[in-house]
């Protein structure tokens, strides 16, 4: 009995802990680099070199020290006006605390997936989920051709739907091996393998150059020169 | 005579997507200069893209290695970061448009915008879309 009482305060402590850190408390500023390079695979100078990009886009519209939805796409598309499908996705899957703002440890853990260092499950996890678009476990055919046509749309090229439908076939009878019509998890997994070009949108070649790129950081350093 | 697969590789939907410009992140990073590879699309048929490119590379000082629709184009000459190297790849993405991927394969970022440069006007007459006319906030 008391071992369970115990255990119930070491656990509702942990739980007070983790809200009072992260879940409640948007993080302003960087507080805490060595942590967040702990956490993800940026070294203490890229996150430093990371926060600079982060202030510059977050102070954009509002300087709150947050990225909203509009400063996002500004920053992807260099205008605010443009609505976009992928965008929303990507902006959604960046703001695990689902509250329409990106704090700076937000960002820095998405874009930690897209290091040329990140674990490839991750970059497979993350395009999945990018892709499944009513977040049901699986990528259906309606949602692939939704995003196909909003594609295309944005390139200006018109295809006929029979096109678009024979696009759609082959890509299914490869990828959807079940044979029930959507992509879950492992079939996608199993594609990405086979065709590791579908997930070159999940690097960025620039992260690994972030600290040349945004070398203001040196200045604002926690870093030692030993 | 050269054995050719009769069609350049069918485009994956997910492959097309992947193109998105909301689906590409490097533009968070602003600088035009990294970019390390662009496409193009063409209504021209395949086999006519690969020889207007090879006609295109060769006077530039470019060796050409072909193989199916897939081309590796090499300067003869080294530049700042060793010989720049360029792959390129036609794809179907239905039988009367092609996506032409070119991509730097080796040597320096800044040579590798010059080449396309150089490349992009001598291929007027393919080049249906660039890439900045297939991005254009409407």
């Amino acid at each position: 009995m008391v071992t369970c009482l115990e255990g119930l305060t070491h656990v509702l402590s942990a739980v007070a802990s983790c809200c009072e850190s992260e879940g409640y408390n948007q993080t302003i500023g960087l507080e805490d680099p060595e942590s967040l390079a702990r956490e993800t695979v940026f070294s203490v100078s890229e996150i430093e070199a990371l926060y600079e990009l982060f202030k510059k886009i977050s102070s954009a519209v509002i300087d709150d020290g947050l990225i909203n939805k509009e400063e996002f796409q500004l920053a992807l598309f260099k205008t605010n006006t443009k609505e976009c499908l992928f965008a929303d996705r990507v902006f959604d899957l960046f703001d695990t605390k689902q509250n329409g703002m990106l704090d700076f440890e937000e960002f820095a853990r998405a874009l930690s997936v897209f290091h040329p260092n990140a674990p490839l499950e991750d970059k497979i996890d993350f395009s999945f989920q990018l892709y499944d678009l009513k977040q049901q476990g699986f990528i259906e055919r309606q949602e692939v051709k939704q995003m196909v046509v909003a594609t295309l749309a944005e390139s200006g090229m018109n295809l006929s739907d029979d096109v678009i439908e024979s696009v759609l076939d082959k890509t299914f009878e490869e990828a959807d091996t079940k044979q029930d019509g959507k992509i879950d998890k492992e079939e996608w997994r199993n594609l990405v393998l086979r065709h590791p070009s579908l997930l070159k949108n999940m690097t960025l070649q620039y992260l690994n150059d972030i600290t040349t790129t945004f070398p203001s950081f040196v200045f604002h350093s926690q870093v030692d020169d030993t | 005579m050269e054995k050719r697969e009769e069609h350049p590789v069918a485009m994956n939907a997910f492959e097309l997507i992947s193109m998105s410009k909301g689906l590409n992140l490097g533009n968070l990073f602003d600088e035009q200069a990294f970019k390390r590879e662009t496409r193009f699309t063409s209504k021209c048929p395949a086999n006519e893209i690969i020889n207007k490119i090879e006609e295109a590379a060769k006077p530039l000082g470019f060796d050409v290695h072909k193989k199916n629709y897939k081309m590796r184009l090499e300067n003869v000459k080294a530049g700042r970061k060793g010989n720049l190297n360029v792959a390129t790849q036609v794809f179907q993405v239905a039988p009367s448009l092609h996506m032409v991927e070119v991509r730097k394969a080796k040597g320096d970022t800044l040579e590798f915008h010059k080449f396309y440069k150089n490349l992009s006007t001598c291929l007027e007459d393919v080049v249906w879309k660039t890439e900045e006319d297939m991005q254009q906030v409407k």
